[in-house]
């Protein structure tokens, strides 16, 4: 009697879960179908001529010493007036030659660099991007990592959705460039693909949810103050800010056209410190904001909808397992055809449409509208990317709520290793 | 039969990777996507290129001797689909092979012929009625006349649109273009764009407050006549903006705009819907709109010294109107 119950209980949670996959397979099969069929949102396209305002480009940098050279030269490159930007290289106690490398830039070009070298204080992005923002006085902040290379034209095209008074941030293309590098850089580049020429664009459209990503992107510097800047205890600063923004009447917009070249992980182990970082810091967003997204009034349905779901997503991974388990109960306690579906639809939904994990139709329509079809061969191996993501994400949770609720502990920025080059550059 | 079909199971599960892994190992395609760099090369620069091709393919010195050779009243046929024409003339029958047709000096194409070839002066542009051109790229005046249409790219110093000219593609002035009449167009931009015969002084120029306040509605908003106001504008619903007002700060609304009568905004205008300007209103910055915008007459949009873009898919503008900038209809825009 008392195990039947159980069962039940079992049966429904299981349901809840099918269908909240089921949700998620809706919402980004929409996002394909709008990609594959819909004309792309042109509003902020095309604006040659405008008033270009003052932008301060800040780079974060942790023992960057390989790439930093690479970024600070394309910055200086940016066909923008040379008196209404400056760059900020946001050094964050490097123990390489970065520091050396930004003070050459820096003796170079000392109207354009002013370097800001962090010794104290909390370690980590959001600490050193919340130690920086709070005295800029340009109407615009941009933010590029250290290892991206922005093409001329990029700034440029980045402020245009500026003159919207409603925009609060812009959000670029991010585009590998180590793609040839091996197997796992190739998968990348079909992901991030998918998730920015497919899911970012999509949302754009469809006058959703697109997301800051913290880098290759631009905040305007009132709306930043506004929305009480960046908090230095979450690790997704880029998924706070946008939900904050969002939450007091400030819109985010993707610009596909702004693309940015980046370099991807080269091995699984830095891709699992990215990807626990990464599913880390969304989740504390998730517990921070989900209550405040909920019960918010001024939001569409639609809009807090896409919200919820953005914020869950690295939620969902812990989710399919804890489906699949219910599933072998429920099959072993005699209910098999209802179970056996059960697993069988998991296994489909989760594989299909796992937000920045999306295969199949997401990647296919990316490579598709990209030009690019013959990478779609390698799809087949998305397989072990799912369950490497699948499993990374799963732990990172349990281990989140273990060390952060029980223990208490205070998160450690885990930056990400680069690969560009043995030798590092300077400013000469 | 059973070892049969688990070989079957075995070949049916690890297809999928066989082009997998010839991809793998070919890296047939393998490079980084290109990043678009959203580089719009300027025609006007491209003959230089194409004159001195021209001057080594005839074995001359300098630009000055093209010049002197291009009065020879014959057109110059070269090699790589090239022809260089002498000054002045009328010339009919160009042949398919030439993908770009050089003039030295001023030249003037007949009426109702079609030239797929990019045609390049370093004068001016006459063009006949009724025509059809793909690019036409003139040093000085470029006059695009009745009936005529120009594809692709029209550049010049100064340009005229007379009525009946249908330009789907850009064109493009370093000083200004005149609209004379009835015009179809998709994009024109110039630091003058005019369909008055005396361009009006703009007097009032401001800059805004940058600390300016911003006004958030969840429904339709409605500005008083003679109102100024300084702030921002975000409204979820309708705006309506009365005669008169004046609002020296941005404003965007998700529904439709309308400005009544003369009613000034000094910031930027972006609408999610249609916006209509009433007559003679004035927009300092920049225009977007994600549907219509129609413009009643005397509307004046942008400043000279600080040029703006008006971009939305349908543009429909009547009566006296000028412009400073880029004027650009995605979908089509209309001179009545």
């Amino acid at each position: 009697m008392l195990f039947g119950a159980f069962l039940n209980v079992l049966n429904i949670f299981l349901y809840i879960l099918l269908s909240l996959l089921v949700v998620y397979f809706i919402r980004h099969f929409t996002f394909t179908l709008n990609r594959a069929f819909k004309s792309q949102e042109l509003l902020y396209l095309g604006i040659e001529n405008q008033k270009l305002p003052t932008v301060t480009i800040l780079v974060p940098a942790h023992n960057e010493e390989k790439v930093i050279a690479d970024a600070l030269t394309a910055l200086l490159k940016q066909d923008y007036p040379r008196a209404l930007f400056k760059i900020i290289p946001l050094n964050d106690r490097s123990t390489d030659r970065t520091r050396e490398i930004i003070d050459q830039f820096t003796a170079q070009h000392p109207d354009q660099i002013f370097p800001f070298h962090r010794t104290t204080g909390k370690p980590g992005k959001s600490a050193a991007l919340k130690d920086i923002s709070s005295s800029i006085t340009s109407e615009i902040i941009i933010v590029f990592d250290a290892d991206y290379i922005p093409a001329p034209k990029l700034l440029r095209n980045l402020v245009a959705p500026f003159v919207d008074p409603e925009v609060g941030a812009v959000m670029g293309r991010v585009v590998p460039l180590n793609t040839a590098k091996n197997v796992l850089t190739r998968i990348l580049d079909l992901e991030r693909s998918a998730g920015y020429q497919v899911d970012q664009q999509a949302r754009m459209n469809m006058n959703l949810l697109p997301q800051y990503g913290g880098t290759v992107g631009g905040i305007r510097t009132s709306a930043l103050h506004a929305v009480d800047g960046f908090d230095p205890s979450i690790l997704a600063e880029d998924t706070d800010i946008t939900v904050k923004m969002f939450l007091n009447g400030w819109s985010v917009v993707y610009q596909n056209s702004c693309e940015c070249y980046e370099e991807v992980p080269e091995n699984w182990e830095i891709r699992i410190k990215q990807i626990s970082r990464w599913s880390r810091g969304h989740n504390q967003v998730l517990f921070k904001q989900f209550k405040v997204l909920l019960q918010h009034d001024q939001l569409r349905f639609m809009e807090k909808l896409d919200a919820m779901l953005l914020l869950c997503i690295y939620v969902m991974g812990p989710m399919t397992f804890i489906a699949w388990g219910i599933a072998q109960v429920v099959y072993y306690s005699g209910n098999t055809e209802s179970s056996l579906l059960a697993s069988n639809l998991i296994a489909f939904l989760a594989f299909s449409c796992l937000g920045n994990f999306a295969l199949f139709f997401e990647i296919g329509t990316a490579a598709f509208l990209d030009g690019y079809r013959k990478r779609i061969r390698l799809l087949p191996l998305g397989v072990m990317f799912f369950f490497v993501s699948l499993t990374t994400v799963t732990k990172v949770l349990f281990k989140q709520i273990w060390e952060d609720t029980i223990l208490k502990k205070e998160l450690v920025w885990d930056k990400t290793v680069r690969f560009r080059s043995e030798t590092p550059k300077d400013g000469t | 039969m059973t070892l049969f079909i688990l070989a079957l199971g075995v070949i049916a599960v690890f297809l999928p990777f066989v082009p997998t892994w010839i991809e793998i190992v070919r890296k047939t395609d393998a490079t980084p996507l290109k990043i678009s760099t959203q580089i719009l090369k300027d025609p006007r620069e491209t003959p230089i290129a194409v004159f001195w091709h021209l001057v080594q393919l005839l074995g001359l010195d300098s630009l000055d001797d093209l010049k002197k050779k291009a009065t020879v009243k014959q057109p110059l046929m070269l090699k790589e689909s090239l022809m260089a024409v002498p000054a002045g003339i009328l010339f009919e029958g160009i042949p398919k092979n030439v993908a770009r047709v050089i003039a030295a000096e001023s030249i003037e194409l007949p009426s109702r012929v079609a030239y797929s070839c990019k045609i390049l002066s370093l004068g001016s542009i006459l063009t006949g009625d009724h025509s059809l051109f793909n690019e036409l790229h003139a040093d000085e005046q470029l006059t695009v006349s009745t009936g005529s249409k120009v594809v692709w790219w029209a550049t010049a110093n100064t340009i005229t649109l007379n009525p009946e000219v249908k330009t789907p593609g850009k064109v493009q002035a370093k000083t200004s273009i005149r609209i004379n009449g009835p015009v179809y167009f998709h994009a024109l931009e110039a630091p003058l764009i005019q369909n008055t015969s005396h361009p009006v002084i703009i007097q009032e120029k401001r800059t805004l407050n940058p600390t300016r306040e911003r006004i958030l509605s969840a429904n339709d908003f409605e500005v008083p006549a003679d109102e100024i106001i300084e702030a921002d504008l975000v409204i979820k619903g309708k705006l309506l903006i009365g005669p008169g007002a004046r609002i020296f700060g941005s404003i965007k609304a998700h529904q439709g705009i309308t400005l009544g009568s003369g009613a000034h905004v000094y910031g930027d205008v972006i609408g999610l819907k249609d916006i209509v300007f009433s007559g003679s209103n004035f927009i300092q910055g920049t225009l977007l709109g994600n549907q219509k915008i129609h413009f009643g007459p005397k509307c004046i949009f942008g400043l000279p010294e600080s040029p703006s873009t008006c971009s939305a898919k349908e543009l429909s503008i009547e009566g006296q109107f000028q412009a400073h900038g880029m004027v650009r209809a995605w979908k089509i825009g209309h001179f009545s």
